[in-house]
């Protein structure tokens, strides 16, 4: 195992528990939060193919492009935090479930 | 500065000033400076659309630095079509949307936010269509995406933001699986400029993998049945002039990609079975989505669903592109013809939906009987934008469809054909109902009409604008010959 193995074995691990969690998980922040995962397992896989180069010095290209995808996950992180606050204040619900009692907490 | 030299940049600037402009201008000032950018977006995006037709397709280097690190814009056909395609939809939706505004309470929620997201989705649309590189379609298509979102919960009840949650999830899966698909193909091939791809792709599972990633997200983007589960309350929930931008322009936008990575980026052959499971999957968004718009009791879900349907003919243009680059043409300017007359179409069924809705004070079907009588002019818009979803002659919808029943027949594979014919049909059903509803003898209970609603012919014009693509046809054939698709085909325009 290369560091670079390790990188993607466990950028893969972090992307399909985020998968899970966005699918499975009813809390609407647990999926915001798993969405978060999912990006991160990406960056993770991104920066261990950076070292992949035959020169000691990184390639660069992966490394910028988790700098703009960290970017572009913060603004949709924000907006869905957003979101969800705005949904709790008007429904006093935190899922999507349209059966659950409004004011139920989970 | 030659104007004409930078309109790839300026086609994605001008959008970008304007929406900024709008923020900080204020709740009057907004639609002017939208109504204002719009306009400058037609313009430019004429002037793009006839210098492509002169020069055929043209790279742009942001800043002079060119790929790998600097970002180029690709211009061609295909992209000339789509940006002319949204300036025009862009620039009614804007128009629509300042009388829209006004007529609700202006104190609401997220209202006067319209005018900066609104021109913020367009930024990000244009930048989109100019694209050439996987990467760069990540951070459009996810600017695309948060705008929307924004725009769907602009009004903060609790179905919008409901639909909207539901929206971004399916954003935010869609996105992460695409990125990681791009991640792959650089492990594979070293690249991410769509141009290098297509010479150094290597049949690798790696690449294979990161491309099947790609194009299953963008699917579910595009909302392709199955993965159609967001669109129709996203669509429906959303105040009219978003959803007609949504219908009209955003699920455009995945699709254009969707055409870009299937056509250009991977050679023939490549990833065997997926040309086929899309056209498979897009037979079945036509009777699924026609089926489900004809049981529909609400008018903007009856729209939506219909967008499920007309979604589905984008489609069949994958299994019909490896026969060879005659079909390859008739397929690619079909399906090209169909966006536009569905883009103009349907963005002017939603914002007549949405004329009726504001007359009656609800959207339930049922209680708008003879609706007609009260508004004309907004009952004949619906017709017309059932002429050209049926694909009856003259319209857009008619060419598109006689030019894929041309394409099929010409390739021997008949059955694309068929599923067409019956599109037409489902499609027929669902329109006629609506109409049958609209023009029944009955007196229509409508809300006393609050002023003249000026409003109402904009919906006419862009259904309008749909029957009368026909005459367009040779321009689109002409903006698809300059296409790289075809130009890489060997066909002359």
């Amino acid at each position: 195992m290369t560091t670079y193995d390790v990188y993607v074995a466990g950028g893969a691990v972090l992307f399909a528990l985020g998968t899970y969690g966005l699918l499975e998980r009813s809390h609407l922040v647990h999926k915001v939060i798993a969405a978060n995962f999912m990006g991160s397992g990406i960056f993770l896989v991104l920066i261990g193919l950076a070292n992949r180069t035959p020169t000691p010095e990184p390639d660069p290209v992966p490394q910028a492009m988790v700098l703009t995808g960290i970017v572009v996950t913060v603004a949709m992180t924000a907006l869905g935090l957003a979101i969800v606050k705005r949904y709790f204040s008007e429904t006093g619900r935190t899922t999507l479930d349209a059966d659950e009692k409004p004011g139920e907490r989970r | 500065m030659n104007v004409v030299h930078h309109l790839p940049a300026l086609l994605v600037i001008t959008p970008l000033v304007g929406a900024c402009v709008a923020f900080v201008a204020g709740r009057r000032v907004a639609p002017h400076v939208a109504l204002a950018t719009a306009t400058a977006d037609v313009v430019l995006a004429v002037l793009f659309a006839a210098r492509v037709l002169a020069e055929g397709p043209f790279r742009y280097r942001i800043g002079g630095w060119g790929a790998p690190m600097g970002i180029d814009l690709v211009a061609d056909g295909m992209a000339a079509l789509f940006i002319v395609l949204t300036s025009i939809v862009g620039l009614v939706v804007t128009v629509y949307a300042s009388g829209y505004f006004r007529s609700t309470d202006p104190t609401a929620y997220g209202h006067g936010l319209f005018w900066t997201l609104w021109l913020f989705m367009w930024t990000s649309l244009n930048g989109l269509f100019l694209t050439g590189d996987v990467f760069n379609v990540y951070v459009c298509i996810e600017l695309v995406g948060i705008s929307a979102v924004a725009l769907v919960t602009i009004s903060g009840g609790p179905d919008a933001l409901r639909a909207g949650m539901r929206y971004l999830f399916a954003s935010m899966l869609g996105a992460m699986t695409y990125l990681l698909g791009v991640a792959l193909l650089y492990a594979s091939a070293g690249a991410v400029d769509m141009a290098t791809l297509s010479e150094r792709l290597v049949p690798d599972t790696t690449a294979a993998t990161g491309l099947a990633l790609m194009v299953a997200a963008l699917v579910l983007k595009t909302a392709l049945v199955p993965a159609h589960f967001w669109l129709p309350t996203a669509h429906a929930s959303a105040p009219t002039p978003v959803s007609a931008a949504l219908s009209a322009l955003v699920v455009k936008g995945s699709y254009f990609v969707v055409l870009r990575l299937m056509l250009d980026v991977m050679p023939d052959g490549y990833l065997p079975g997926a040309a086929t499971l899309l056209g498979v999957l897009g037979a079945a968004a036509i009777v699924w989505g026609s089926v489900q718009a004809l049981v529909q009791t609400r008018i903007k879900l009856l729209v939506a669903y219909s967008t499920v349907a007309q979604i589905g003919y984008l489609f069949l243009v994958f299994p019909l592109a490896r026969n060879g680059r005659d079909v390859l043409a008739l397929a690619l300017t079909g399906a090209l013809v169909h966006a536009t007359a569905h883009g103009l179409a349907k963005g002017g069924l939603f914002l007549a939906a949405g004329g009726l809705i504001t007359r009656f004070g609800h959207d339930r079907l049922a209680e708008m009987r003879g609706a007609a009588r009260a508004v004309p002019v907004l009952t004949f818009a619906v017709a017309l934008s059932g002429v050209t979803m049926m694909g009856l002659p003259p319209s857009g919808g008619f060419a598109a469809k006689w030019l894929l029943i041309s394409a099929a027949l010409t390739s021997g594979e008949w059955w694309w054909a068929v599923v067409l014919v019956v599109g037409g049909l489902l499609a027929a059903a669902y329109m006629f109902r609506l109409v049958a509803i609209l023009i029944a003898d009955a007196p229509a209970e409508t809300a006393p009409a609050p002023k003249p609603v000026r409003t109402e012919w904009l919906p006419l014009a862009l259904t309008a604008a749909a029957v009368l693509l026909l005459f367009a046809v040779p321009l689109i054939s002409d903006l698809a010959a300059a296409s790289t698709t075809l130009q890489s085909a060997g066909v002359t325009p």
